[in-house]
């Protein structure tokens, strides 16, 4: 196993532009995440024109002060969710969302303290930065699996499947190679940030090893059955890549997208991602991972039925009886 | 001309030919408009729905896939050596990747057009009656230049695989901060400032400016930024090129 | 006959490893040179620049007297090049493949269509024409891979490698080619690794190693040179001979015995023969017959080249 492990490292350093292009993007995300996520972050944002009877008091509702009314392509964007206009005396709201949010929006106006956080991403710092990492973590490990992806391609693996290697050491040498390329980057980064007292990365790093180290099994694991599934590479990176993406966003890491619907609200309960995030909640509420042991239980249950999939379908592919 | 042509056509129907291409160029961007319109409908009221948002930003984000098609175009690995066959042709060498670029700027245009037809007449998403001409070329202005830079990403690193392993994650990093996959808003004033650098930023401001304000002041200016940037691209793309480093 | 292309001290280096060390030679028009060398002997390199793919540090490359990095693309429109790998679309038919490389050469219209029909016919695949690559067996793909360089008649037609891994059926259809091509005017330049290709089509060889030409000229003045020859006595009783004795006798390289017949390789020609027989005579053998044979290309090859194994 240790040949393989050197072969894989040495394929990919000689593709050295990847590897540091990558690590640059892993850098780069991780910055986003730590020093610029959390900064002035509310849940809703009003443009108000005219004089307003209220102080509103809120670190979750951001007010601009207008001169005069924004153009409609402002409440599109999302520039604001509404704009109330003060100037007649009685608020007149004009918005882009539900009767239910100008309803809401009117009686804080009656009532500043009863906003209600609809959008506010739950937790601290740690499970924004981890929220705001994730995605590029699971695109990442898709990505990655370049080499087995590569070993199909060019019929390397009918070679190996002639060996006496068995495909459990073979998929754990592609897998464990995978998870360290995502797994050393993003905690030494981390890691270094934390020690130099750049700035506070919610959680302690030990506790990153664990959490990152978790999720690096999944990507690593869901993106190795991705591959298995398809002959070419560019297929596999483009759907698993895809796939991530739209269930890494429906997760709710960057935002909560709790629509009402609990058909679908209990769908999305059950992705892994999602089991993820409320886990790294739950750790940055004080809770122990023994408290936790479910989702943890849930998170490794997944990535290895993930993987026995793999397993069982290369080898069904390349050993026939 | 006619070398230049034949070699465009070939490579458009490389792409045409393949039905995962055709797969992902209608799937992709239906299905992110579908689910994300879908799930976050409660956001959002009975004027301005959630497919209005989605079928704008997720539209433009497809757009930015057409950078992995064209890489697709150039280095396949099933259509690498005939490809690169042409090198020993009595053709100019910048009309390998000038190619590629056109052609896949072809295959996505066609596709993505249906696409946005589809969802418009499914979801009535908004895109401005009066103005569809304008806000369909700068739909194809964002493929024309995310078309070049998947080449250029060929011409520098010489590889589809990994050109495509940095344009995944590219792509996604930049959609979010361009505000196509939810609100750049959300994400806080810092989020904010950076997004509005972004040239593909400024391509949906430009576009929801022509729907909902029916202001096209900025049309031309964003319009002629993309076509500069993509013939820039393509330019540099051309000179990276060397046909002797492929033989 | 005149040379179509003329190659004067040619050099090339890579990463300040040169590569190329000043090589000189000539294709004649009307002949078929093959190229040979063991790997890493710089001949795909070589040909590589003579197909206009690679440029080179110094020297020159005329064709038909005009330097070839003057203008380029004319030049390039006289060549028809046979890639070592195959390139062809795997999804396209045999004619589809065709047509497109043949139009980059600016075939359109009738005479691209002329083209077509020229190229298939030249290597078999008429009949197969409509059908698609990705059925064809490794000859015919082979051929195939030759018929997109033939259908604009080029003056010089550049092979590396034609027939690897086909079949002896396939390989001698498009050996037949080769000569039918030849015959209708066409230059070739051909490198192979199988001998016997060279003993039957070539006109000239040059032989290459280390970026350098170390023989050239007709096999038969390749043989000449080489003084080597394989002598086959059949004796009357094999059981007494004492086979290490011969290694006396100046010039002997090698003694082998097989069943009644002594083979001596003399790298002395048949100089040493009378001591041979001298010999024999003397340990009572009564001589059946006696067989010379030159040494064939393999082995003047190895033994210009030498024996160990190459990168």
């Amino acid at each position: 196993m240790i040949a393989m492990f050197r072969n894989d490292w040495a394929r990919t350093w000689q593709n050295k532009a990847r590897l540091f292009v990558m690590l640059g993007l892993i850098l780069v995300s991780i910055v986003l995440a730590v020093f610029v996520s959390g900064k002035g972050n509310f849940s809703t944002k009003i443009g108000l024109i005219g004089p307003s009877k209220h102080e509103v008091v809120s670190d979750t509702v951001k007010i601009d002060h207008l001169s005069q009314e924004p153009e409609k392509s402002a409440l599109a964007l999302g520039t604001y969710d509404a704009i109330v206009d003060m100037r007649s005396g009685t608020p007149v709201i004009t918005t882009f969302k539900g009767e239910e949010y100008k309803k809401e929006l009117t009686e804080h106006l009656k009532n500043p303290q009863s906003i209600r956080n609809s959008q506010k991403n739950e937790g601290g710092i740690g499970s924004m930065i981890i929220g705001y990492m994730l995605m590029f973590v699971l695109m990442s490990s898709v990505t990655n699996m370049l080499l087995f992806s590569e070993d199909k391609e060019k019929h390397i693996m009918e070679r190996i499947s002639t060996t006496p290697v068995s495909f459990i050491k073979l998929f754990a040498n592609y897998s464990l190679f995978s998870w360290l390329l995502l797994f050393i980057p993003n905690i030494l980064i981390l890691a270094s940030i934390s020690l130099l007292g750049l700035t506070d990365i919610g959680f302690s790093v030990s506790n990153y090893l664990v959490l990152i180290g978790l999720i690096a099994l999944f990507g690593v694991s869901f993106s190795i059955c991705n591959a298995s599934f398809f002959k070419v590479a560019d297929t596999a990176s483009m759907l698993g890549s895809m796939i991530m993406m739209i269930t890494t966003i429906l997760s709710g890491s960057f935002f909560s997208l709790d629509n009402g619907n609990k058909f679908f609200n209990s769908l999305i309960h059950w992705l892994p991602q999602k089991q993820f995030l409320e886990l790294v909640k739950n750790i940055e509420a004080g809770q122990s991972y023994g408290e936790n042991s479910q989702r943890l239980l849930y998170l490794i249950g997944v990535s290895t039925v993930l993987m026995i999939v793999a397993i069982l379908k290369t080898r069904r592919e390349y050993v026939r009886n | 001309m006619y070398r230049l042509f034949r070699i465009i056509q070939r490579d458009t129907m490389n792409l045409i030919t393949n039905p995962m291409w055709i797969f992902f160029s209608l799937m992709f961007p239906f299905l992110l408009v579908v689910i994300l319109g879908f799930l976050t409908g409660g956001l959002y009221g009975d004027y301005f729905t959630s497919y209005d948002y989605y079928g704008v930003t997720l539209m433009l984000f497809s757009t930015m896939y057409a950078a992995t098609f064209s890489a697709n175009s150039f280095m396949e690995e099933k259509i690498k050596k005939a490809n690169l066959r042409i090198v020993y042709s009595p053709i100019r060498n910048w009309f390998i990747p000038f190619s590629k670029a056109v052609a896949t700027f072809i295959f996505t245009t066609f596709f993505y057009t249906i696409v946005a037809v589809i969802c418009h007449l499914l979801f009535q998403i908004r895109f401005g009656d009066g103005k569809l001409l304008q806000i369909w070329l700068l739909f194809i202005g964002m493929n024309l230049l995310f078309s070049c830079i998947g080449v250029l990403m060929c011409c520098i690193f010489k590889s589809e695989g990994v050109a495509n392993q940095i344009l995944s994650i590219l792509t996604a990093a930049l959609a979010m901060l361009s505000g196509f996959l939810f609100p750049i808003a959300n994400l806080g004033e810092a989020f904010v400032k950076i997004s509005k650098w972004l040239p593909t930023t400024k391509v949906a401001q430009t576009i929801f400016e022509m729907i909902y304000d029916q202001n096209s002041a900025n049309f031309s200016s964003v319009f002629l930024m993309l076509v500069a940037f993509s013939v820039l691209i393509l330019a540099v793309s051309t000179i990276l090129f060397n046909g002797e480093e492929y033989v | 006959m005149k040379p179509l292309i003329e190659v004067k001290q040619l050099e090339k280096s890579y990463k300040s490893k040169k590569v190329i060390h000043g090589i000189s030679f000539s294709i004649y028009e009307g002949e078929i040179l093959c190229l040979l060398g063991p790997n890493g002997a710089s001949k795909s390199t070589t040909i590589n620049i003579l197909c206009g793919a690679l440029g080179f540090d110094s020297g020159e490359v005329t064709c038909k007297g005009a330097p070839i990095d003057k203008n380029l693309q004319a030049f390039k429109q006289q060549l028809g090049v046979v890639p070592q790998d195959l390139a062809l679309y795997e999804d396209l038919t045999a004619e589809k493949n065709v047509q497109f490389f043949a139009s980059l050469y600016g075939l359109k219209g009738k005479d691209l269509e002329a083209g077509v029909t020229f190229a298939l016919s030249s290597v078999g695949l008429t009949s197969h024409r409509k059908e698609k690559v990705a059925s064809f067996s490794g000859g015919m793909k082979r051929r195939l891979n030759i018929a997109c360089a033939l259908a604009h008649r080029p003056a010089l037609l550049i092979m590396d490698e034609p027939t690897v891994g086909i079949d002896p059926q396939s390989r001698n259809h498009i050996l037949n080619s080769i000569r039918d091509m030849q015959l209708k005017g066409m230059t070739v330049l051909y490198t192979t690794h199988y001998m016997e290709e060279v003993e039957e089509i070539s006109s000239r060889i040059i032989i290459m190693d280390h970026g350098q030409i170390i023989a050239e000229g007709t096999k038969e003045a390749l043989k000449e040179k080489n003084d080597e020859r394989k002598i086959t006595i059949e004796i009357s009783d094999s059981n007494e001979i004492s086979l290490d004795s011969f290694y006396q006798i100046e010039g002997v390289k090698e003694v082998a015995l097989n069943e009644d017949e002594l083979l001596i390789t003399s790298i002395k020609g048949i100089e040493n023969l009378d001591h041979i027989i001298d010999k024999l005579i003397r340990l009572q053998q009564k001589i059946q017959n006696v067989v010379v044979q030159e040494a064939n290309l393999e082995t003047i090859f190895l033994d210009l080249t030498g024996r160990s194994l190459r990168d």
